[in-house]
């Protein structure tokens, strides 16, 4: 009889979005090009032609195993146009909202106090064996457990309603299928407290982090941009669920200002490059070279001009002041505008589970049906554009997705470069540090490449250096 | 309490085969298992782990040459989560050092053939597997409330179809 063998549990069945960071060093040992690359395509969009628009909002969170809300609301944004729906129930919207402010928070919490501080606490140099979440635990045990009910929170309220964690049901076209059962409301409220408590505990740990460590922060892969985001409708403020577009220079200034989304594809451009399967977006009117953009966090905290919540929006200032009020470019700076967003969003999620109006009964309104749906979204990477067009038999015949990791990618690519310059030029032997430092911009991003590709679920890398000759001198690859 | 993960993406072929155990395990109405399907494994199912008596995770597998393997699992103090998503070792680890807790752990890995992307529904070999696991899935949950205790198994210890 032969032993027993260990089952290898492949992750090949879920890889699903590959990224691949190539740096091309000339003879001198001199950083030349860097690049980060898609070498995958799913073709999302066209699997999703002929499906009904009824299941499109279902289908879609297919997209991503990381954030299926946020394709999830796009989608059934989207189709409310279709069934010629512009205005929510207030029950219907606010149960979305609801759903939304619980995705952002607990892909944000997940992002800063499981992948991103490890870098911080220990250093983008520190040894691999230290640099993980295992270390951090250890050392802070309590803010791991905080963390983690943090998350538990935010998925609480996407199950509260989404009504499941796979494939969530939640919103339908032209509304929500349930409402706020009182229960479930007083469950979640008797958590808030705590919650608010240790997103400003958060929230002052990166800020005193970025504040002790300022000179370096700005200096870390930072460049001048220009930023794009919804915000609300008339006074500017942060909108995570609805709004119109607005895209500001690099000195703040307006590019376009309160842009009703529909008409998106007026003022963007999605260009191709033949090494990587990810577009690059643009604005029209500044042209493929200088109207690339970026979005997220950061940019969000750019573009606003107040946050309607009085701890996110004092938290915003002091981020500002930074820059003397300027818009702040240090990539690293998503870190603190994620912890400014997560208090945000729970003072969000406490004013809604005070509101009647979750409890309300008219769930779904109805209209005259249309031939195009667009929805957008601030997802937790940024926005995120759905368009899809409709036929008669109620059969999707066209789909376009902008996600937001595609807006991000010139910026992606110029963040991978300027660090791959500062850090592994003429450098005698590249280390695994060196590397990191890579991916620490990369990461900073919280770049979804699954979506990107318009595949699902999680993000291999690979690193590449290739000396003048096209040898490849040092390789890392990174399983999702 | 017994508690059972099944993950996977059903939007994926195969890789459906942990949410689908899970569907049918929840209409088994089993007193004394708790069930959780979802896309994958993530940081918060440290907590229900740290509140389970034992624990079994039911996945997909690839390249077996068993259709269905039950095997104990340890807790993985190391590793590095780079991902959203996290190894059923790592959320073990994270639920010993968080809660101090380690529940005997299992995982189920049953084999599929098909995971091709935007797939939707199971390969015929894979509802098969299914079919098997679910039989002896029944037997080890049994033993485990008759003997109040977690269940000692054996790796590989379900037998190929015969």
């Amino acid at each position: 009889m032969s032993e027993p063998r260990l089952i290898e549990i492949s992750p090949v069945t879920r890889v699903e979005g590959h990224g691949k960071v190539t740096i091309h060093l000339d003879a001198d040992g001199a950083v030349d090009e860097a690049r980060l690359h898609i070498v995958e395509f799913r073709g999302f969009e066209r699997f999703i032609r002929g499906r009904l628009l009824w299941e499109v909002p279902v289908i879609v969170q297919r997209l991503c195993g990381i954030c299926p809300v946020s394709h999830h609301l796009a989608a059934a944004k989207a189709m409310d146009m279709i069934v010629g729906v512009d205005e929510l129930p207030p029950t219907a919207e606010k149960m979305r909202r609801l759903m939304h402010y619980g995705q952002v928070m607990q892909s944000h919490v997940l992002h800063f106090f499981h992948l991103a501080s490890p870098d911080l606490l220990f250093g983008f140099q520190a040894p691999a064996a230290k640099r993980n979440i295992f270390e951090v635990l250890a050392e802070h045990p309590e803010l791991g457990r905080r963390a983690i009910l943090m998350r538990k929170f935010g998925q609480d309220v996407i199950e509260a309603t989404a009504g499941k964690k796979i494939h969530g049901t939640g919103a339908i076209p032209g509304g929500i299928n349930r409402n706020l059962p009182v229960e479930t409301r007083d469950a979640l409220l008797e958590q808030i407290d705590d919650m608010e408590l240790w997103a400003q505990n958060g929230l002052a740990l990166i800020r005193d982090y970025t504040m002790k460590n300022l000179d370096m922060v700005k200096g870390f892969a930072a460049f001048a941009s220009s930023y794009m985001s919804l915000v609300r409708e008339g006074d500017g403020a942060l909108d995570l669920y609805h709004g119109n577009l607005r895209a500001v220079n690099s000195d703040g200034s307006a590019i376009f200002d309160q842009l009703d989304y529909e008409r998106y594809h007026e003022v963007l451009v999605e260009d191709v490059r033949s090494w990587s399967y990810m577009k690059f977006p643009f604005i029209d009117t500044l042209g493929p070279k200088d109207g690339w953009y970026r979005v997220g966090p950061l940019a969000r905290m750019n573009t606003v001009d107040f946050i309607d919540t009085p701890l996110a929006d004092a938290a915003r200032t002091e981020l500002l002041e930074t820059n003397h009020g300027m818009p702040q470019h240090a990539v690293l700076g998503n870190h603190w505008a994620r912890l400014i967003e997560v208090l945000h969003c729970v003072e969000k999620i406490r004013d809604l589970l005070h509101d009647p109006d979750l409890q309300g009964t008219d769930l779904v309104a109805t209209g005259t049906r249309r031939h195009d749906g667009i929805g957008v979204i601030e997802a937790p990477r940024g926005n995120l554009i759905h368009h899809y067009e409709v036929d008669e038999n109620d059969q999707v015949t066209y789909c376009n997705l902008i996600v937001s990791t595609t807006h991000n990618n010139e910026g992606l690519n110029r963040a991978v470069k300027a660090v791959a310059v500062r850090a592994l030029s003429h450098q005698p032997t590249i280390t695994e540090g060196m590397l990191n430092e890579v991916e620490v911009a990369i990461r900073a991003y919280d770049p979804c490449l699954s979506c990107a590709t318009h595949a699902l679920g999680q993000m291999p890398l690979k690193v590449e250096i290739v000396d003048a000759a096209g040898n490849v001198i040092h390789q890392r690859t990174r399983d999702a | 309490m017994t508690l059972l993960i099944g993950y996977g993406n059903p939007g994926r072929g195969d890789d459906g085969i942990g949410p689908a155990f899970a569907h049918w395990a929840e209409a088994q109405a089993l007193p004394g298992l708790t069930v959780i399907s979802d896309f994958q494994l993530k940081v918060e199912h440290a907590i229900q782990i740290s509140e389970a008596s034992q624990v079994i995770f039911v996945d997909a597998c690839i390249g077996a040459d068993r259709p269905v393997t039950l095997e104990p699992l340890a807790p993985s103090p190391s590793a590095r989560i780079d991902s959203h998503s996290l190894h059923p070792s790592t959320v073990l680890g994270l639920t010993q050092l968080l809660f101090d807790a380690t529940p005997p752990a299992f995982i189920l890995a049953i084999a599929g053939t098909s995971f091709e992307m935007l797939h939707d529904g199971l390969s015929d070999t894979a509802q098969r597997n299914i079919d098997i696991a679910q039989t002896h899935f029944l037997r080890w949950f049994h033993d485990a409330q008759v003997t109040e205790r977690p269940t000692p198994v054996e790796k590989g210890s379900f037998p190929a179809p015969g």
